[in-house]
């Protein structure tokens, strides 16, 4: 009490309200930090806020924050990015299932992001990454690139309470952001302003906020060349840039993407409009601009840092105001990842919460537009008011099944050793460049070999003036002829890396990595197989398009027999190959063979949603209601978990069952609100 | 296709029994005002609808220099000079019959170009400076509901918009889904209010709507025989299949909206314009069979809009960027057909971009008058002096186009054969206005 009279006198002398938040957490306040922080509060963590002062709560919830998920993302998504180029040499039916598995991915990826919502010691980095992610709305709709979408996400949570210049600067070098935005369209001698416009407007200073239209039009001529390489990741080509003079905000200067952010970023009118944003999510509907206009400062003072905004924004009176409770509607995710979190229910299958979520008009990964989601009282109308009862009804009630990983039905089958696996095989090209010389390449899908899995391999074959054959492998990214994925071949790290046939030996350029000898052996001694695979993409050849020369394929098979001979000759006999058995867990288009029935493809994908579910998992997990009320010192003190404002009960309700009396307070109009 | 599995499981267990759930019901009397049979149906096209290739200018020298590579060709003739872009055959067939009106060069001053804010100027109907948010009907409701309805409104498409706001407006994903979900959830009326929040208020109004449109509707729709009607199977199709349905059981709902989305093409504009238009067309024609069908195409009108139109000139990525004004599709069998307002003349841009020549607030003051006799005075008040101005402006300066064109219709006017609302005589006697403009051109009916 010493220690709190102190800081009282510290505080009046000082002339601040600062104390206003609590110096000692009651239940219902302990409640409303960790809820409106995070996504709900279970009984426990109530339990462990309550008595500490807001001062140490707002820090240990600071502490918490993480940069990277407690639960690992999907092996896909850092994996190598698919080129998705040859896709469109594929008959309709793969294409469509190329498709379908990203979709897939996208479901498994929202699952995988709710259940780290459900289980994180640290939800606020989940909550901040949401926010982030409403903010730069994406939408993997645009592209259907379901990696793009997780990089981004892992993106947004690595700085979810960093810097918001990190975040500015990487949203403009974000490929899912610059292809969404049209700024892969954005060129020095026709601009597009997609993404100008929507930089100042709706990322950074807010609408109607003292920029103009030329601002945006000059905005746009600083973005142009920022754009997506062939190999799908960020690329600058400066012959698309306008590098000429520009004046933005009332500066001139040749601006980038760099430059212009940190101009918009250093203006005297940035800062508000975020910071409104951050009050709309954590505080309240309607930000006092007063404090709007002090924690502007304190967030500029700290150099755009966020963590000492948010403590801040946690420590604001409005923030620990009673009149603030229940003003805010809880977003279908909230609801959701809320109640699990809230009530500790385990073995939830999350396939099905992502569903309900898109029904509910807020699907991840799915942001309506470039604004996100609109938020606020506009998640509740007839329609989705209905449907969160019914969801919560169905969550509550559903015996699900215990977690089963089903994977029995497509489980790799029996391989010897040293056996290649490939998904699928394209001829991207084929050419005779000399005389006497002519090139080719092959891209494998879906590869697995002892123990390594690779989404696609590229494999130029060049006819070196008749006489001397090379297989080349590239180890830098460098487009869609080539990829990261020799890293696993080969210590060089630089350049071009081939193997070189002549008569009776070969000649590997760099030192090979442990292994990869025998992948090399296998992959070229099996080339004329692969190659055999390839007829589905010779459909390129029948494109009658004007000054189109088809690609040479009869060259391409031709050199794939002989590599293959040559190979066999010096390198030694090839491994097996087994063809279209790649596993479920690596699948991008492979896996297909014999199920081309659209009844099997059902079945299939039925299948691959259960096999890749994820159950929910909550920090606190209880296994019953009569449980989670057991963790309550009585029945109010229960209510006071669930809900922001007390609510009556008629006195059947208070003597019902815990289950029933669980179910009324969630189906309780009250607990849509926080 | 991803979420099958899931969607099969969760609506196997909803047909299940389920608890009695206490939802809120404050069932309030509704006062015996009396029922009007028109019907509003408004279609967002949202986005942002490139005008220009929608209502093509087709001899405009202007146009083609603006449109180099993305202009269209070969269209559906509207006149001499106009065509309709060619995949809009079913929209072409009401103008044909003379029950269509296109009114050009609609927009507001100061333009915005922002998406969001636009179409909540447009929502609103207040200008651009405006920071209301109550939608432009609901606030023509708030004192002057058309009738003692089941709903004063029903949204099957996008955010409530221009029927934001206090008032019984529903929205509904269609109405055997939302009937389901009502009937699962078995509903015990509470007595009193709890204290509330207005965040609560929200969440509670929502609960009562849906009980009250709900039931409402569930009779309606029991009570009447289902007629087939034939509807294109797009997301436009289907949500005015819903409305066919619900009017063909008369459900008393004086506004229904609806949306078409995907219009904001900033790049490969052709294909996927081309795309949408011929979703829009084949849906409103069938619409238009379907009311007529049902006897009810003389009492309804059909509007599209959207936040703005695009760049008169298109960028270098076959597209076009936000621009301003564009054309509002007026439909039903009591519109005036012909064009209204007037052509936006292409050789004298702003800033590179059209200038509207008829405010928006005119077209919602015309809908509001015609349909219901309403006069909604505060958004005419805000910034009247440019809709006078726009109105002088379509009128005396005359837009090449416009001048010596006998299609030229007065804008505003949507209901010809209909006597003068009262409120065109009360409201602007003696001052000129957007709508008094109308009245001075006499209609021209093809």
């Amino acid at each position: 009490m010493v220690h709190r009279a102190f800081l009282t006198a510290t505080a009046l002398l000082m002339g601040t309200s600062a104390l206003a938040a609590p110096d000692t957490l009651t239940r219902a306040e302990a409640r409303h930090l960790i809820a409106r922080t995070g996504f709900g509060a279970s009984p426990a963590q109530i339990d462990a806020f309550t008595g500490l002062s807001a001062e140490a709560a707002v820090a240990q919830i600071i502490a918490g924050l993480q940069s990277a998920p407690s639960n690992p993302m999907p092996e896909w998504a850092t994996g190598w990015l698919y080129p998705y180029e040859p896709i469109w040499a594929l008959s309709q039916t793969e294409q469509e299932l190329f498709y379908t598995n990203r979709y897939l991915e996208m479901g498994e990826l929202s699952a995988w992001w709710l259940g780290e919502m459900i289980s994180t010691p640290s939800p606020l980095t989940e909550r901040l990454t949401l926010f982030w992610h409403d903010h730069f709305a994406t939408s993997f709709e645009n592209d259907e690139n379901s990696q793009w979408m997780a990089r981004q996400n892992t993106f947004f949570r690595r700085n979810a309470a960093g810097n918001f210049a990190d975040l500015t600067h990487g949203i403009l070098q974000d490929p899912a952001m610059l292809a969404y935005l049209s700024n892969t369209e954005n060129f020095a001698d026709a601009p597009n302003e997609n993404l100008g416009r929507e930089f100042l407007e709706l990322f950074t200073l807010g609408e109607g906020r003292g920029y103009s239209e030329k601002d945006v039009k000059e905005a746009a001529r600083a973005l142009t060349g920022h754009s997506v390489g062939d190999d799908l990741q960020y690329a600058f080509f400066p012959e698309d840039h306008d590098g000429g003079e520009k004046t933005i905000l009332g500066k001139t200067g040749t601006f980038d993407a760099k430059s212009l952010a940190d101009t918009v970023l250093n203006d005297d009118r940035f800062g508000p409009y975020v910071v409104e944003k951050l009050w709309q999510a954590f505080i309240s509907p309607k930000p006092d601009p007063t404090e709007v206009e002090r924690l502007t400062a304190i967030w500029k003072q700290a150099d755009l840092e966020l963590k000492p905004l948010l403590k801040a924004l946690f420590l604001t009176d409005a923030f620990w105001d009673e009149s603030t409770r229940g003003s805010l509607i809880k977003s279908p995710v909230e609801l959701i990842a809320g109640t699990l979190r809230s009530t500790g229910r385990a073995g939830v299958p999350l396939s099905e919460a992502v569903w309900i979520l898109e029904e509910m008009g807020q699907q991840l990964f799915h942001p309506p537009n470039v604004a996100g989601w609109e938020g606020g009282e506009a998640w509740i109308n007839t329609s989705t008011a209905l449907l969160r009862s019914q969801a919560l009804t169905y969550f509550i009630d559903e015996d699900f099944d215990a977690p089963a990983r089903s994977s029995e039905a497509y489980a790799a089958p029996e391989v010897p050793n040293g056996a290649l696996r490939v998904g699928r095989v394209f001829g991207q090209w084929a050419e005779i460049t000399e005389e006497d010389a002519a090139m080719g390449v092959i891209t494998l899908f879906d590869v697995s070999h002892e123990g390594q899995t690779f989404r696609s391999i590229n494999l130029v074959l060049e006819d070196q003036e008749g006489d001397d054959l090379a297989v080349w492998f590239h180890v830098d990214a460098c487009g869609s002829l080539c990829n990261e994925v020799t890293r696993a071949f080969t210590r060089d790290t630089d350049g071009w890396f081939g193997v070189y046939f002549y008569d009776e030996e070969a000649e590997i350029e760099a030192p090979l990595a442990p292994g990869a000898d025998a992948l090399l052996k296998t992959m070229i001694g099996q080339l004329p197989t692969l190659f055999a695979q390839t007829e589905t993409s010779l459909a390129w050849q029948t494109f009658p398009e004007e000054d189109y020369a088809p690609p040479r394929f009869s060259v391409l098979a031709e050199m794939a027999d002989r590599a293959s001979d040559l190979s066999a000759r010096t390198l030694g006999e090839p491994g097996a190959l087994i063809l279209a058995q790649s596993r479920p867990g690596s699948d991008g288009i492979g896996h297909t063979a014999g199920m081309m029935h659209v009844d099997d493809i059902d079945d299939y994908i039925d299948s691959l949603v259960e096999a890749r579910d994820v159950y929910s998992a909550p920090a606190d997990t209880y296994a019953s209601a009569e449980a989670w009320l057991a963790a309550h010192e009585d029945r109010a003190s229960a209510m006071e978990t669930l809900l922001a404002l007390p609510t009556e009960v008629s006195a059947d309700i208070a003597k019902a069952d815990a289950d029933d009396w669980l179910r009324t307070l969630l189906l309780s109009p009250a607990y849509q609100i926080k | 296709m991803t979420n099958e599995l899931s969607r099969r499981r969760f609506l196997a267990a909803m047909g299940a029994a389920l608890p009695a759930i206490t939802l809120p019901g404050f069932i309030h009397a509704t006062g015996a005002t009396p029922t009007t049979t028109k019907t509003l149906i408004l279609i967002e096209l949202a986005g942002g609808n490139d005008g220009l290739n929608t209502v093509v200018p087709m001899t405009d020298q202007a146009y083609r220099g603006l449109r180099p590579t993305i202009g269209i060709t070969d269209g559906l003739s509207l006149d001499r000079d106009t065509v309709l872009h060619p995949a809009m055959r079913g929209m072409v067939s009401l103008w044909e019959a003379g029950d269509m009106q296109i009114v050009e060069g609609v927009g507001y001053p100061d333009p915005n170009r922002s998406h969001f804010r636009s179409i909540e100027i447009w929502n609103v109907g207040r200008g651009s400076k405006t920071k209301e948010r109550t939608g432009w009907i609901s606030h023509a409701f708030e004192d002057r509901a058309p009738s003692g309805t089941d709903a004063d409104g029903l949204v099957l498409g996008g955010l409530s918009g221009p029927l934001r706001g206090q008032g019984r407006f529903s929205v509904i994903e269609d109405e055997e889904t939302f009937l389901d979900a009502l009937r699962s959830l078995e509903s015990m009326p509470h007595a009193v209010r709890p204290k509330t929040t207005s965040a609560l208020e929200h969440v509670l109004g929502a609960y009562e709507a849906a009980e009250i449109t709900g039931g409402a509707i569930a009779a309606r729709l029991e009570r009447s025989a289902a007629r087939h009607f034939e509807f294109p199977e797009t997301l436009l199709g289907e949500q005015l299949h819903s409305v066919a349905r619900l009017m063909d059981a008369g459900a008393e709902v004086p506004v229904y909206k609806v949306q078409l989305h995907g219009f904001d093409t900033h790049d490969n504009q052709p294909e996927a314009h081309e795309f949408l238009l011929q979703e829009l067309s084949a849906a409103v024609a069938a619409f238009s069979k379907a009311a007529r069908d049902m006897g009810r195409w003389n009492d309804i009108a059909i509007v599209t809009y959207s936040e703005f139109g695009r760049t008169a000139r298109e960028n270098g990525s076959a597209g076009t960027d936000h621009g301003t004004a564009a054309p509002v599709f007026v439909a039903g069998g009591a519109v005036s057909g012909g064009f209204g307002g007037a052509r936006v003349d292409l050789t004298k841009l702003k800033d590179d971009d059209l200038v509207h020549t008829t405010d928006y607030r005119a077209i919602y003051d015309g809908l509001l008058g015609g349909l219901w006799n309403i006069d909604d005075q505060p958004s005419k008040v805000t910034e009247r002096s440019s809709c006078l101005s726009n109105a002088r402006h379509g009128l005396d300066r005359r837009t090449p186009r416009a001048r010596g064109s006998k299609k030229m219709s007065p804008f505003l006017t949507f209901f010809a054969p209909e006597p003068l609302p009262q409120a065109l005589k009360r409201g602007y006697s003696g001052r000129p206005s957007c709508r008094g403009a109308g009245i001075l051109s006499p209609p021209h009916q093809i």
